[in-house]
């Protein structure tokens, strides 16, 4: 309104540019504001944050539920995000880390819990005189022992399930999951319930894991993996049963229109891809200099 | 020139004095209308660089009763309890008796007027469903009352004289330190009801074929799991009754179980082993700070042993105890040993409360009176 009778009093004499279009450009100026906001996907969830002490603890943690906002500038980033049971979050420990030689170390399984915040079950885990939670694996109970070990031996070890061995260490045909990326890093591939890698070959120091999804991924032999398959195996199999349910889960309705046959709904038939490798680039790109004619 | 400068207003310095350092000044240090308390990190002046592992009434050991044994070097005699008690136990008792422990009971479960909230309740295949919140009667306050009421009970029925000879407190801070294989433990706990008498307790234990449960290997668990560390502690043990009174002899200890205030690390509800481990800890907490208290801080093998009875309940469920300390020295497996007897999960009665508007009493068990009578009266 106040945009109108601002433009109302302007006299413009020349013909190139009309009030009209001055006017227009002003309007689409003012409402669409360049917001700069992240983009869902690329690994990050705006479902939820955990307030993580500064030390390990298997004491369950506080969350605030995001509802698909991003924390930093609160707008909305990810639709259908939002309501449901606030769940605590079980820190889990990735580091299945174990003696580079010497016999393997040994660990009791203490109890099989659910956890609200992901599909597979987990376990309370002790060692000595700590506590951890691990992804629990489909035979697991209470009362098992696990093995771990950093150690790469020449012959290929008959591994149990649950327990944790390099990659290198276990023989070809072995159900994974929970592996490394990186020797060191801690577990980042393969966590939902019911899933496992197979280990189908290997090649000089890489070992070749076949993914859930059949895809093929080259690992460097020295990454830790856990052997079995996940927990909650019935998982995938069981329909949500309600749209309540589904509000109870976090999700909140969606639309769009759903076309069988077209767009990233259709049916795809591609060759393969081919192995990918997984490594940490140790060379970052060169840094860009410009010379120019200012001192 | 500085005349001229100082007409117009403009500051004059001699430029010698300006290069000089400022003067530094004091900084005064405003502590504000009270001391404000020091962070209790690494450099408040009590820090103790080793860890003390704590065992409190909140916390409840990992492996329970197993657990407890390897710390306080134990065998246990299950389902035993010393004979004299249980002949004690097998004296019939009047009805009347009988009556006034069923008031006891209604009196502690339905007939207070406390109004607290009570935890929710959840129904793990509802997740989402909010049950409306019931007021009630704490847990805390319903086992004070019914313990309380049930010594009051034994101490009318037994002899004049013999009720003379016993003293009762209740919440008391009992505290022990003691060292095993590296580890400074401290078990601190309060005991909600400690009868003491004037004579040290003493069963004479003549059967020679107890099977007895040895100290169990807990690889790979550590004896110390779920102990939370602390640096802020101090390196010696409370008895809470002095030398010099006629009646410091510890007798019988009451042990209550709180599930509001009792709680595992990781949330889960506590299993019976735990509260099991839970008495026995307890008793060795009385049993120890009692011998450190005579033979002194430093004393291992003790010249005469010393028997403690416990009794641990929530109210529904009774966990009767006798633990023998021989020794203070709980390292390895090895030496001499203490003994612990004790008679578990005894129902005193199966429901009670209001349903239907009527207060009622289900299922009330006789048993557990003519156990408590004989802890009482031995």
């Amino acid at each position: 309104m106040a945009l109108n009778r601002l433009f109302m009093s302007l006299n413009i004499t020349p013909n190139s540019i009309t009030r009209r279009a001055i006017h227009l450009s002003c309007y689409n100026f003012a409402s669409k504001p360049n917001i700069e906001k992240p983009k869902p996907g690329f690994g990050k969830s705006y479902r939820r944050i955990v307030h993580f002490p500064d030390k390990y603890t298997v004491k369950p943690l506080e969350v605030t539920n995001l509802a698909g906002r991003d924390p930093d500038t609160g707008r909305v980033v990810a639709k259908g995000i939002g309501g449901g049971i606030k769940h605590k979050y079980h820190w889990i420990d990735w580091y299945r880390d174990g003696p580079t030689e010497g016999p393997p170390q040994e660990e009791k399984v203490i109890q099989i819990m659910e956890d609200g915040c992901r599909t597979a079950h987990i376990a309370l885990v002790a060692v000595g005189d700590k506590l951890k939670y691990i992804l629990a694996t489909e035979n697991m109970k209470a009362g098992d022992i696990l093995k771990t070990s950093r150690y790469l031996p020449r012959i290929p070890v008959k591994a149990n399930e649950g327990d944790a061995y390099v990659l290198g260490a276990l023989p070809t045909g072995t159900i994974v999951h929970c592996v490394e990326k990186d020797p060191g890093k801690g577990g980042l591939y393969i966590h939902a319930a019911g899933t496992f890698g197979t280990i189908t070959r290997k090649q000089d120091d890489r070992v070749i894991v076949q993914m859930p999804s059949n895809r093929l991924f080259s690992f460097d032999q020295h990454c830790m993996a856990v052997v079995g398959r996940l927990s909650n195996v019935e998982h995938g199999n069981t329909p949500i049963g309600s749209p309540q349910r589904n509000r109870w889960l976090g999700n909140r309705p969606r639309s769009g229109l759903w076309k069988r046959k077209d767009g990233r709904h259709g049916r795809k038939i591609r060759p393969p891809k081919p192995v990918k490798e997984i490594f940490t680039p140790t060379k970052t790109p060169l840094s860009e200099i410009k010379l120019n004619m200012r001192p | 020139m500085e005349s001229l400068l100082k007409e117009k207003g403009i500051p004059v310095q001699d430029a010698l004095e300006f290069i000089k350092q400022p003067e530094v000044t004091e900084r005064i240090n405003i502590i504000g209308p009270y001391e404000q308390p020091l962070p209790l990190d690494e450099n408040h002046r009590d820090y103790k660089s080793k860890p003390c592992m704590t065992l409190t009434n909140e916390n409840v050991l990992l492996e329970g009763i197993s657990q407890a044994q390897v710390l306080t070097k134990t065998i246990i005699a299950q389902h035993k309890l010393p004979n004299r008690i249980e002949e004690l136990a097998e004296i019939s008792v009047p009805k009347t008796v009988h009556e006034s422990v069923k008031k006891a009971i209604l009196s502690a479960n339905v007939f207070d007027c406390e109004q607290q909230k009570l935890p929710k309740i959840k129904d793990p295949l509802r997740p989402a469903y909010n049950f409306p919140r019931i007021l009630g009667i704490s847990d805390r306050r319903r086992n004070q009352i019914i313990t309380n009421k049930l010594l009051q009970l034994v101490e009318k029925c037994s002899d004049f004289e013999l009720s003379q000879t016993r003293f009762v407190t209740n919440d008391v801070e009992t505290k022990t330190v003691f060292n095993k294989e590296d580890d400074l433990i401290q078990f601190h706990n309060i005991s909600n009801i400690l009868v003491t008498s004037e004579k040290p307790l003493s069963h004479d234990i003549k059967e020679r074929d107890i099977p007895f449960a040895e100290i169990p290997d807990l690889y790979p668990i550590k004896h110390t799991i779920t102990l939370p560390p602390e640096h802020f502690y101090e390196q010696t043990s409370i008895y809470p009754i002095q030398k010099s009174f006629t009646r410091k002899h510890p007798h019988t200890t009451w042990l209550h179980f709180n599930r509001t205030e009792v709680s595992n690390i990781y949330e889960t509800p506590v299993t019976d082993l735990q509260i099991e481990g839970r008495a026995l800890t307890h008793a060795f907490t009385v049993a120890s700070s009692y011998a450190k208290q005579i033979h002194g801080e430093e004393v291992q093998d003790l010249p005469e042993p010393i028997f403690v009875n416990c009794i641990q309940t929530d109210g529904q469920k009774y966990h009767f105890g006798v633990l023998k300390l021989n020794t203070l020295n709980v390292d390895g497996v090895d030496g001499t040993k203490n003994e612990w007897y004790c008679k578990n999960n005894i129902k005193l009665y199966d429901r009670s409360g209001y349903f239907n508007g009527m207060p009622v009493l289900e299922n009330y068990n006789p048993k557990v009176y003519g156990y408590i009578n004989a802890f009482y009266n031995c």
